[in-house]
């Protein structure tokens, strides 16, 4: 049974780019990539990322049939601010 | 009501919803165990023109636990794809389907089975038991699925090797139980006259009578689910017994996609639902943490042992029925502990519980788990008693589950006080439950079950099945022109 996979990757530097590999288990603290630079099989997988509570700065991604677990808060802001009411 | 659309949650979710599981060891073969899994609740024969079927995107599982810690250390999973042979067409089938590879069936279904076995270090060793294995069509009718046993049965039960069957498909509802009186206020229609609220005595009336679920069903030898491997012959000792339940998992995430006009899954899987002895999410759990228990894994089941300890049900009966369960009340006013409730789910009995014949005990671990003692020798077919342990049949439930087990009646008389005995030698329970009073007053009205493999019965006709009838003098005359 496939557990689920969470992995903090802390801050990530810059526009808050993340690596996303095939396989889930990566070493702790990995860097990620500078977001110009996507993973050479990005464009295989749809990637569905949750913020369940933008306080936190934690993005649950999900993808495939696995997540992991990042934290950026400058992402989880544009995204917030990318669905915040016009009034 | 097993287990049927027993949590909020999962009751809007009827292809992940988990019914009924029975374990039992093979009365023609001692050798095997059968494990059934149904799904599907309330499921309607005339239900076109989209059938009821196993979902594609969601994961099917009979699990074992073999060494008393509540993990899986079996695990038979599957997973079904469905494919549309005609997409001009919007019919289920374009013509007779005369067999179970019949191309005018336009929505065929196969599955894959796969078997985990839990290693030493924790990991599982997976193998694939089968692939493109074929679903029988739902019994449509007349014209559509004629002689439908006879048609597609014996196609519909594949071989997995080593001596392991498996079959998955729709069959009759093989659960009974009086639906409609026992959630009106704990209404048993044999002795409605003691009720609280009175009604006259009538017999009960199967919920479940014309409605059929879907199955998957495994015939496995006993040497495969043993920790030994080897077939047990100590009755008494728990290393005799298997815990078996099944769950259901979907994708954490889900989003509807605009394009395929279908839901994505995301991410892993999640367990949504789960079931092993019949009721007890059912009966025990409150509304308010019911999906809670069905996501819950049986190794950490001790949270809820509070709800099997102190029943809601056992607790309210003798306010229900004035008078007939005056040791009960007592009982429950003692403030002693339902410990045999919490026996028959949660750790099983020992064997002083039972005199001494067999045990079903796990350890001290609570765990919900149906649990079969495979050391225990079937009852000899048609010399059952459906009332299993506390009908003085060893080989039926809480001792596994047979399908011809009354499952609804053992379990109000056991909710009734007539299981403290196990744990209580002294109580006495009332006179009311040496009779055969306390029951639903329902029997087993759908098809014939089967004496062999898969034992559920002929899935009922959907041209054939009559609506349900209305009732009379409910709601407002409806007033006519």
């Amino acid at each position: 049974m496939s557990e689920p996979v969470r992995r903090d990757l802390l801050k990530v530097a810059g526009a808050g780019a993340f690596a996303v590999g095939a396989v889930a288990l990566t070493p702790h603290g990995a860097e990620a990539a500078p977001a110009s630079a996507l993973p050479h099989d990005a464009h295989r997988h749809e990637i569905l990322a949750h913020v369940k509570d933008a306080r936190t700065g934690r993005i649950t991604v999900m993808v495939e049939d696995y997540e992991v677990e990042i934290i950026d808060r400058a992402l989880v802001a544009k995204l917030a601010h990318a669905v915040a009411r016009r009034d | 009501m097993s287990s049927h659309r027993e949590a909020p949650e999962i009751s809007k979710d009827p292809t992940a919803d988990n019914t009924d599981v029975y374990a039992f060891v093979d009365t023609q073969d001692p050798t095997m165990v059968n494990l059934i899994a149904n799904w599907n609740p309330f499921e309607v024969p005339y239900g076109g023109p989209n059938f009821n079927e196993f979902a594609d995107d969601v994961l099917y599982t009979i699990n074992i636990s073999n060494r008393g810690t509540g993990r899986v250390d079996i695990s038979y999973r599957f997973r079904f794809e469905t494919r549309i042979r005609d997409k001009d067409s919007f019919l289920y089938n374009t013509g007779p389907i005369n067999s179970i590879t019949d191309p005018s069936w336009n929505r065929p279904q196969t599955y894959t089975v796969t078997k985990l076995v839990r290693k030493a270090d924790g990991t599982f060793r997976t193998r694939v038991l089968g692939r493109n294995l074929l679903v029988p069509p739902c019994n449509v009718g007349e014209r559509s699925t004629p002689n439908y046993d006879a048609t597609y049965r014996a196609d519909a039960v594949h071989s997995l090797g080593n001596g392991r069957r498996v079959f998955a498909g729709q069959r009759a509802d093989a659960f009974f139980v009086d639906l409609g009186s026992v959630f009106d206020l704990a209404g048993l229609r044999p002795i409605n006259p003691t009720h609280v609220i009175p009604l006259p005595v009538m017999e009960g009336m199967n919920g479940f009578q014309g409605l059929n679920c879907h199955t998957i069903a495994l015939q496995i030898p006993i040497r495969e689910l043993s920790a030994s491997g080897h077939r047990p012959t100590d009755k008494t000792s728990p290393k005799s017994v298997i815990g078996v339940w099944s769950s259901t998992f979907r994708s954490k995430g889900r989003l509807y996609d605009t394009k395929t006009n279908k839901y994505k899954g995301y991410g892993p899987l999640v367990q949504v639902s789960r079931l092993a002895n019949p009721l007890f999410n059912e009966l025990m759990i409150p509304m308010a943490v019911k999906d809670r228990w069905n996501h819950r894994k049986p190794k950490d089941d001790h949270e809820f042992a509070k709800y099997a300890l102190n029943t809601e049900l056992g607790e309210k009966l003798p306010g229900l029925y004035p008078n007939a369960f005056n040791n009960l009340d007592a009982f429950n006013k003692s403030g002693k502990k339902r410990t045999d409730i919490h026996a028959i789910f949660l750790t099983g009995l020992r064997a002083r519980a039972v005199g001494g014949a067999f045990t079903t005990y796990t350890g001290a671990k609570e765990m919900e788990l149906l649990r079969l003692n495979l050391a225990v020798p079937p009852t000899t077919a048609g010399q059952e008693n459906n009332l299993g342990v506390l009908g003085g049949d060893n080989a039926g439930f809480p001792n596994g589950r047979r399908v011809i087990d009354d499952v609804t009646t053992i379990e109000i008389r056991a909710l009734a006080g007539a299981t403290i005995p196990f744990t209580h030698p002294d109580y006495q329970p009332d006179p009311i439950l040496a009779t055969d009073l306390v029951r639903d007053g329902t029997t087993y009205t759908n098809p014939p079950l089967l004496t062999t493999f898969p034992f559920l019965g002929t899935p009922n006709n959907g041209y054939a099945t009559a609506p349900p009838t209305p009732s009379a003098g409910s709601g407002d005359p409806v007033v006519r022109p």
